[in-house]
């Protein structure tokens, strides 16, 4: 059967939280959609662990790497003296790969955050305005069609004030 | 007030330590216990007594010896050692306690006593009045207005004196001001005599505790002035100014920066030791090393940036006695101490604390502040030994670059027996003062609260300001 | 701390994104007037671009003046960002949040801003192109690796870049809470911006670790940058004064002192401006005020020991220069002026609680700091170039012209219009920051008081 989802829509975290552990209990895996942070496992949600760490590693090794061929490369095309120093000038040479280290660094870091955080995302699915703009906590469900009935139970069961299929 | 129970919970893959929930616990624990004895004691204070002696030792055979200053540059490095490590530990008290972290908390004590160093500082300086070369013919910071002879009076060497006194005075104030309420529990349960008289009759009444709060930003402040200021002199009259022609305005603010590193580090070792061997393993957990642990990347970070700031300002000018002090400083018969310090203060901290793993732990902090003790004092021993053995520090330009100084026996002795002693000195401080700051653990207790949020546990720190 | 109100998510949306919605007379009056005096540089600009740097009051050897002291300038300014924003986001504190996002996008107009100037006083900006891009256009000549004109656009790339991404990949959850927000083209395109946002632990989660990751990776890149415009100055060896190994450092502590300044001027422009009363309090300015006195403090010690080691080695050239700084009109005027309005007012009045919790005091002291720290950039580079040579027969006088004067003006208003632009746009106080504030504020009870305080994760 196709997989179909289920959004229940709290009012107040609490009752949220509720609705998360009685899923929870039942086995059911669940998302939370909210409008603001909340502090990790609140309502009782299990994150999948990320790599973002990995990113900036890479983007360090790449920046650096194009920086010395730059650096290095550049001033050997046309090895002119200048203010006594050698051509191949550590100190000046470090200044700009640092500087390429970093600027690798910080790219990769921003495309490692979207690609963890699965952006970008073409279609919003099941999802709820009011969540950013009241405050609202959605528990979303994802699973066979069979399975949602019991679900919209439990959240109807914990205070949703509505509920949304799709 | 909301006491929780003790039991120990579990959000991650570790048991979060906890510490005491009550005021009450607090003074059973930290105070009750303060005339117990520690493990080992009386072989700890006799070890640091024998090596002090040895340096007593050292320092007959070195002004036995005779001869100028180019034979005194390990006792001069001996003193910025301690000037810095001891003179900077207390710092992490004070900015600490201005940025009102509630993690520096266990480790306030243990910085406030290295204050105590100072004392012996200012003795060991001494000797080295009759040592150092008049300022005379020499590029110093005193000969200012056109007037190159007599002035100020006294210079260098009684401003350096005036200096250090003013440096153990202001240490000294911010320990005994902090220790009050402490030195008033002890008195409580007995303790006469000294620790009575410094207690000045603390009561704790809310006019106290108010004042109480004000002399202690006045004197945190005075002292880090004293402090960092202090090292312009002592910088440039125990460094700068051996070597003719070395101009180094950023060269007081690194002895200063290196200074600082070195003291958190001498900080979060103490701490280890009290929570492994001290039995303050309540106090002190993960995340005093956490925290003292981002400080230490930060400073070393610095430690490296202020260095290389002074290395690419004479290597871009190419003048021929920045050229000379580069290969004294870095390149030349001290290269193996340059290098040295370069990974000990520098590049191990850096990449261990790059591992959030290590960063977060109590072992790694440690071993990484070990790396950076033994580094400041390689430092200390490059910078001093090499400018101190310029034979000849009057003139414009420095010509050449005189021979490396081997360590001799008195030398030897004299860095074991200094930091003996110094030892020795810190130990006997804490016994007196107590090594935990008790009426800043027991403002904890009601000030940081775990409590249930929703379907998680989370701390909740009390910001009374 | 003690005047936090509750606000539901409604009420914050409502007050924090209404600048975005809609548009006060005020607004259109106040982008014409910085309009004009925008224009007015273009003008001077283009004036200079046509009659070449003559026109300006530059000669031997004074050949950087008002423009390049603005430029130093602006990239001072440029570091309120990271320092707050950086620095209070990696200690957590939670006094942060009204502020990160106008302290990161002052940082990326004001860096533009400075990125223009030394393109403009080259008086052939398309030229400069070729010494300063990587590329060989004159056939195997690459840009002198070893210059550190060169390291400059290395460096202000990079921390422009990552400045512009920083603000982009914070702003992700305000864009969606616009998407959600509002209808039609607006609505397209702050959904294209927004790029599928929907709030989901992981994705708060990386938010959070965001945060801290490009706050650690742009907090050395901020010490790198004002250092390698410090180095402009101090890799120069004939230039008395210049020549300090202290310039690295005293650069960046007084961007510091300056953008931080900068950022209360704006804070206080925002809280009257958009009625943030609510969300920009006076225990925020308290905070700021003391970590201005330290950051101003550390900054005084840092020009002692320049001037004090200037004169170390009592070198004639040297001497001269703070001779003339001291004692010779016009710098001793503008020595005075610098040190007073820098530190000597505003700091003793920050010592003070009352003047630290009172806006308007704040706004006027944040506002002679940035006179007094542009003064001493004149003073650093002007008078070290007019004692520049040992023959005091090369010494001369700068007076600048109104062209220079006008595009020195039209800076300030290019980047008021920028961040009033930015403010029509996207919202300057974080939406999701404030909602989160409202999420982690609890109490304690100790005693009959109750003490306001923060939930951490543990």
């Amino acid at each position: 059967m196709a997989e179909r989802g289920v959004l229940g829509l709290f009012t107040s975290a609490e009752a949220a939280a509720s609705a998360g552990a009685a899923l929870r209990e039942a086995g059911v895996e669940f998302e939370v959609l909210t409008g603001s942070p909340y502090p990790e496992g609140a309502f009782g949600e299990h994150t999948p662990p990320h790599r973002l760490y990995v990113f900036p590693l890479v983007g360090a090794l790449c920046g650096f790497s194009v920086a010395i061929l730059l650096t290095a490369g550049t001033q050997l095309a046309y090895p002119l003296v200048t203010g006594g120093k050698p051509v191949l000038s550590i100190p000046p040479m470090a200044i700009i790969t640092y500087e390429g280290t970093m600027l690798g660094a910080i790219l990769f870091t921003v495309l490692g955050v979207l690609f963890e955080s699965r952006l970008p995302r073409p279609l919003l699915g099941l999802y709820d305005k009011r969540i950013t703009l009241e405050g609202w906590v959605g528990i979303l469900v994802r699973g066979e069609e069979g399975l949602l009935g019991p679900v919209e139970r439990i959240l109807r069961e914990h205070g949703a004030v509505e509920i949304k299929r799709g | 007030m909301h006491p929780l129970p003790r039991s120990t919970t579990t959000t991650r893959d570790h048991p979060v330590e906890e510490y005491p929930t009550s005021p009450r616990e607090v003074a059973e624990d930290i105070v009750g216990r303060a005339e117990a004895p520690w493990p080992r004691w009386r072989w700890l204070v006799l070890a640091l007594g024998a090596l002090f002696l040895l340096g007593v030792v050292g320092l007959a055979l070195r002004v036995g010896q005779g001869g100028d200053h180019t034979r005194w540059g390990y006792y001069a490095a001996l003193l910025g050692f301690l000037y810095t490590v001891a003179g900077g530990a207390p710092i992490v008290s004070v900015a600490t306690r201005m940025a009102k972290a509630h993690w520096r908390r266990p480790l306030a004590r243990i910085a406030e006593v290295y204050a105590v160093v100072g004392v012996l500082t200012l003795l060991l300086f001494i000797p080295l009045m009759g040592v150092i070369p008049p300022a005379e013919g020499r590029n110093t910071i005193w000969i200012v207005g056109g007037v190159r002879q007599g002035w100020p009076p006294g210079a260098p060497v009684a401003y350096d004196l005036l200096t250090l006194v003013m440096v153990a005075l202001g240490g000294l104030a911010l320990l005994w001001i902090a220790a009050i309420p402490d030195l008033a529990a002890l008195r409580d349960r007995g303790r006469g005599g000294l620790t009575a008289l410094l207690s000045l009759g603390w009561r704790g009444t809310l006019r106290q505790w108010q004042v109480h709060r004000a002399a202690l930003g006045v004197a945190g402040g005075l002292y880090f002035i004293a402090y960092v200021g202090g090292c312009i002199p002592f910088a440039s009259d125990l460094v700068l100014s051996f070597v003719p022609g070395w101009k180094d305005s950023i060269f007081p603010a690194y002895y200063a920066l290196s200074g600082l590193q070195a003291g958190l580090a001498a900080v979060v070792v103490t701490a280890f030791f009290l929570r492994t061997v001290g039995g303050y393993r309540r106090y002190i957990h993960v995340d005093q090393f956490w925290g003292a642990a981002k400080l230490l990347l930060a400073l070393s970070l610095l430690w490296a940036y202020f260095h290389w700031s002074a290395f690419l300002t004479f290597w871009y000018g190419r003048t021929p006695t920045g050229q000379n002090l580069q290969v004294l400083l870095y390149f030349g018969p001290y290269r193996p101490l340059f290098i040295a310090s370069l990974f000990l203060n520098w590049l191990i901290p850096l990449f261990a604390f790059l591992i959030g793993p290590v960063r977060r732990s109590v072992l790694g902090p440690t071993l990484v502040s070990f790396s950076i003790l033994v580094g400041a004092l390689l430092d200390r021993i490059r910078l001093h030994v090499a400018t101190w053995s310029v034979p000849d520090p009057r003139g414009h330009t420095f010509e050449a670059v005189p021979p490396p100084v081997p360590l001799g026996v008195a030398d030897g002795l004299l860095l074991v027996g200094g930091i003996g002693g110094a030892l020795l000195l810190y130990v006997l401080a804490l016994r007196f003062f107590l090594p935990m700051s008790a009426w800043e653990m027991k403002e904890l207790t009601y000030l940081r609260v775990v409590r249930p949020f929703l379907k998680t546990r989370a701390v909740v720190l009390g910001k009374p300001e | 701390m003690q005047e936090r109100r509750d606000l539901s998510d409604r009420q914050i949306n409502r007050d924090l994104l209404w600048p975005v919605l809609y548009t006060p007379l005020w607004f259109w009056v106040a982008v014409l007037a910085l309009g004009l005096v925008v224009s007015a540089g273009a003008g001077a600009a283009a004036w200079w671009m046509n009659k070449g740097p003559g026109v300006a009051g530059l000669n031997r050897p004074i050949m950087w003046g008002h423009l390049i002291v603005t430029f130093v300038f602006w990239v001072g300014i440029s570091h309120a960002g990271v320092m707050l924003s950086a620095i209070l986001r990696l200690t957590q504190a939670e006094w942060r949040r009204p502020m990160v996002r106008a302290a990161e996008v002052l940082t990326v107009f004001s860096l533009a801003t400075a990125a223009l100037f030394p393109l403009l006083h080259s008086g052939r900006p398309w030229r400069t192109l070729y010494w300063v891009f990587p590329y060989d256009f004159s056939r195997g000549i690459w840009p002198n690796v070893r210059s550190p004109l060169v390291w400059d656009p290395s460096a202000i790339f990079t921390y422009l870049t990552g400045s512009a991404l920083f603000v982009f990949v914070t702003l992700l959850p305000d864009l969606a809470a616009l998407r959600d927000r509002t209808t039609g083209i607006p609505h397209r395109i702050y959904s294209l911006l927004a790029l599928g946002w929907r709030g989901t632990p992981r994705q708060w989660r990386l938010q959070a670790l965001a945060g801290i990751l490009l706050s650690a990776l742009i907090l050395p890149v901020f010490v790198s940058v004002h250092s390698i415009v410090s180095w402009d100055f101090g890799m120069a060896v004939s230039v008395e004064g210049w020549h300090a190994t202290v310039f690295a450092p005293y650069f960046v502590i007084g961007a510091v002192h300056s953008g931080v300044a900068a950022v209360v001027t704006l804070m206080a422009l925002m809280r009257w401006l958009f009625r943030w009363e609510d969300y920009i309090r006076s225990e925020h300015f308290d905070a700021i005020g003391r970590l201005l006195i330290v950051v101003a403090t550390a900054w005084f010690f840092f020009f002692a020991l320049e001037f004090l080691f200037g004169l170390y080695l009592r070198e004639p050239q040297e001497v001269a220069l703070r001779q003339a700084q001291v004692f010779e009109w016009p710098y001793n005027l503008l020595m005075i002026l610098f040190l007073l309005t820098a530190y000597f007012i505003p700091v003793p009045l920050w010592l003070f609680r009352k003047v630290r919790r009172n806006v308007a005091l704040m706004f006027w002291t944040s506002v002679l700091v940035n006179v007094g720290m542009w003064l001493e950039r004149f003073l650093i580079i002007v008078p070290g170039l007019a004692r520049k040579q040992i023959f005091t027969f090369e010494w001369s006088v700068y007076r600048p012209s109104p062209i220079e004067i006008l595009m020195v003006t039209a800076s300030f208003a290019l980047v008021a219009l920028g961040i009033l632009v930015f403010a029509k746009v996207f919202p300057l106080v974080p939406v999701n920051e404030a909602k989160e504030g409202q999420v982690l504020k609890a109490e304690i009870r100790v005693g009959r008081r109750t003490v306001p305080a923060i939930v951490r994760e543990q």
